[in-house]
């Protein structure tokens, strides 16, 4: 049997040591182990998953690219992270099927206007091109959309992206900047020494490092917690749907106020259908299966809001585990007591479009020691005491 | 046809035996399932119904890998759903209540934790 | 009878077409007559309609391939309902087919 050269000789090598080991390689870790490859630091990225992932969160993410409807304080993160969007595909020289060509979120219900009338002009004030569209403006901005949709916040600059593409980009992007991929590689638990961080012990053996980015999403949790950092996450199981090749109709992303749906049309025709509805999922294998009612509960809210979508067929389901904190917002920032460790999970289902710019401020903070206000929010501290240790191993 | 490169392998998404081969020669794809979402072979309306074999065999003679070293992977529907024939009965199913929110939230957080053969006991290092 | 592509006679099969009736569809619009129960893909492609579908991916004309339901390359519009496998589907009087020649990413029958 004749076998292909192997890509490079260091999938197989043990990695005896390095400066950061990123660990997950989703849109959080694949962007972090970029940026630092980029800025010229040695950088591992492990991932106990083979290349195109499986079970995780990126790979079951409905990839929207939206700066509307985020908790307020992390509207100045989105303002800056987004607009990487702009230049991700020229700087990781791939198509990622990005459009920008807007995204509204409706309501049929005449007391919920108010509430996307109070949200839109919030996010007016915090700086985000917005603006309320009514009637019949609205039916010729969407057309398709049901006529019992009476109003929406619509967001000119959100839009969306293919998920697995940018993951992929980002991946193969750092290795052409030397970053180490380590797929098949699982770590098992994080090795601190007087309150620092030493090494990860992985399947692969013992990787030296002096710091580490812990990017594992719902697995995030367990190897926290072997150096005492306790992370308030939750995992939760998240489907997604999408159907056949359509003639192109919608160029927006749609969301439906009080109703779970994210629906858009990407480039190749087929329409994506998300919306938070849950699957089944084992943490500990990583499989997922899908949940029959939420598929159908789905098509249900998916066809009151674009009844042309009807006799469109569904062709696949999927579904992954994301973690979900308790105030359903990502824990970013360095851990005290934990010198080197970098805790970066917890997005709670809107990490994508904010992951590159996540990723580029790590970086920021790694090469220079200085912490962006923009990611301060969303510091472990916020849910009280962060759950180490305490004090300092006295060794 | 010019060259096998040439042969179409995926008729749904076209994907040709060249870019499978480029795929598995680029890339660190090793499965079915890898090569798949890399090339989109297999993700297209008939789900890899008439390539996942090829692709198979594709793999066992260019990569070694044995056949049945893992299947591809079958997610539901096994066959295109018109969305008003899954939306119909939706109120039949009591599970979900609704999408995952913050209200999902309110039961202890489990203690899972790590592998724990392998976690450092009592701060003892290997 | 329509002069078409149908094996009348066979050496030792029995032709099914002594157990149907001649019926009339419409096949863009254009009457077509067929055998009622016969597969759709197969009345198509004795009246000659061999391109079934457009395919933009790879610029190319698709038809039947499998014939048994499997591989969804003989799909059309019946009836105002796209992507039907026509493989699988029974010719009734009436029937209204759409072939979807155009590129699947323009509009087919004028609705979405």
């Amino acid at each position: 049997m004749k076998r292909m050269p192997r890509k490079t000789g260091q999938e197989n090598e043990a990695m005896k040591s390095t400066e950061v080991v990123v660990v997950g390689a989703g849109i959080v870790g694949a962007s972090t182990a970029y940026f630092l490859a980029k800025a010229g630091l040695n950088v591992a990225l492990i991932d106990c998953r083979g290349v195109t992932g499986s079970g995780g969160a990126s790979q079951a993410c409905a990839g929207g690219v939206r700066h509307q409807g985020r908790v307020p304080i992390e509207m100045p993160l989105a303002l800056y992270a987004i607009p990487f969007w702009k230049i991700l595909e020229e700087e990781l020289e791939t198509d990622l099927h990005y459009r920008r060509e807007g995204m509204t979120i409706v309501t049929d219900e005449e007391n919920l206007v108010p509430r996307l009338e109070e949200r839109v002009a919030n996010e007016q004030l915090l700086g985000l091109d917005i603006r309320m569209v009514y009637g019949e403006d609205l039916r010729r901005l969407i057309p398709g959309i049901s006529p019992r949709m009476l109003a929406g916040s619509y967001c000119p600059i959100d839009g969306h992206a293919d998920p697995l593409r940018t993951v992929n980009a980002l991946v193969s992007a750092a290795q052409r900047r030397g970053a180490v991929v380590k797929w098949c590689c699982k770590a098992q638990c994080l090795v601190k020494e007087n309150g620092r961080i030493v090494a990860v012990n992985t399947s692969n053996g013992k990787i030296r490092c002096s710091q580490v980015v812990l990017s594992a999403g719902a697995w995030s949790r367990a190897l926290a917690a072997t150096v005492g950092v306790t992370l308030p996450f939750e995992p939760f199981t998240l489907q997604m749907m999408v159907t056949r090749r359509c003639p192109h109709v919608l160029g927006q992303v749609l969301g439906w106020l009080g109703h779970g749906i994210s629906l858009k049309q990407v480039p190749s025709g087929g329409f994506v259908i998300g919306g938070g509805w849950p699957g089944h999922g084992d943490l500990a294998t990583g499989k997922t299966a899908l949940m029959p009612g939420s598929m159908a509960k789905s098509a249900f809210t998916t066809i009151a809001l674009f009844p042309s979508l009807s006799k469109r067929s569904v062709i696949r389901a999927w579904a992954g585990i994301e973690a979900f904190s308790m105030d359903e917002m990502q824990v970013t920032g360095p851990i005290s007591g934990v010198d080197g460790l970098f805790i970066a999970a917890g997005f709670s289902g809107h990490g994508f479009a904010i992951g590159p710019g996540v990723g580029s401020l790590i970086a920021d903070f790694i090469t220079t020691g200085r912490l962006s206000e923009l990611l301060s929010p969303f510091n472990l501290d916020r849910f009280g005491s962060s759950g180490t240790e305490g004090k300092r191993n006295a060794e | 046809m010019n060259s096998p490169d040439d042969l179409v392998i995926c008729r749904c998404e076209s994907v040709t035996l060249g870019k499978i081969r480029e795929c598995l020669k680029s890339s660190a794809a090793r499965t079915v399932n890898e090569v798949k979402k890399l090339t989109r072979a297999g993700m297209g309306v008939c789900q890899g119904r008439t390539c996942a074999r090829t692709v198979e065999l594709i793999l066992e003679r260019e990569d070694g890998t044995q056949l049945g070293t893992e299947p591809y992977q079958v997610r539901p529907p096994i066959r295109p759903v018109p969305l008003d024939d899954l939306a119909a009965g939706a109120e039949d199913f009591s599970e979900p209540t609704g999408p995952v929110s913050v209200v999902m939230l309110r039961k202890p957080l489990g203690t899972e934790g790590c592998d724990e053969t392998h976690a450092p006991k009592n701060g003892a290092r290997e | 009878m329509p002069n078409d592509l149908r094996i009348k006679t066979h050496p030792f099969l029995k032709s099914e077409q002594q157990n149907r009736r001649w019926v009339s569809i419409t096949v863009d619009g254009r009457p077509m007559e067929a055998l009622e129960g016969e597969s759709l893909s197969a009345a198509l492609w004795a009246e000659g309609h061999i391109a079934l579908r457009y395919d933009d991916g790879s610029n190319t004309f698709r038809g039947i391939y499998c014939g048994i339901g499997h591989c969804f390359e003989c799909r059309v519009t019946v009836d105002g309902i796209p992507d039907v496998r026509s493989c699988l589907v029974q010719v009734r009087s009436g029937m209204r087919v759409s072939l979807q020649v155009a590129a699947e990413t323009d509009k087919d029958d004028g609705r979405i």
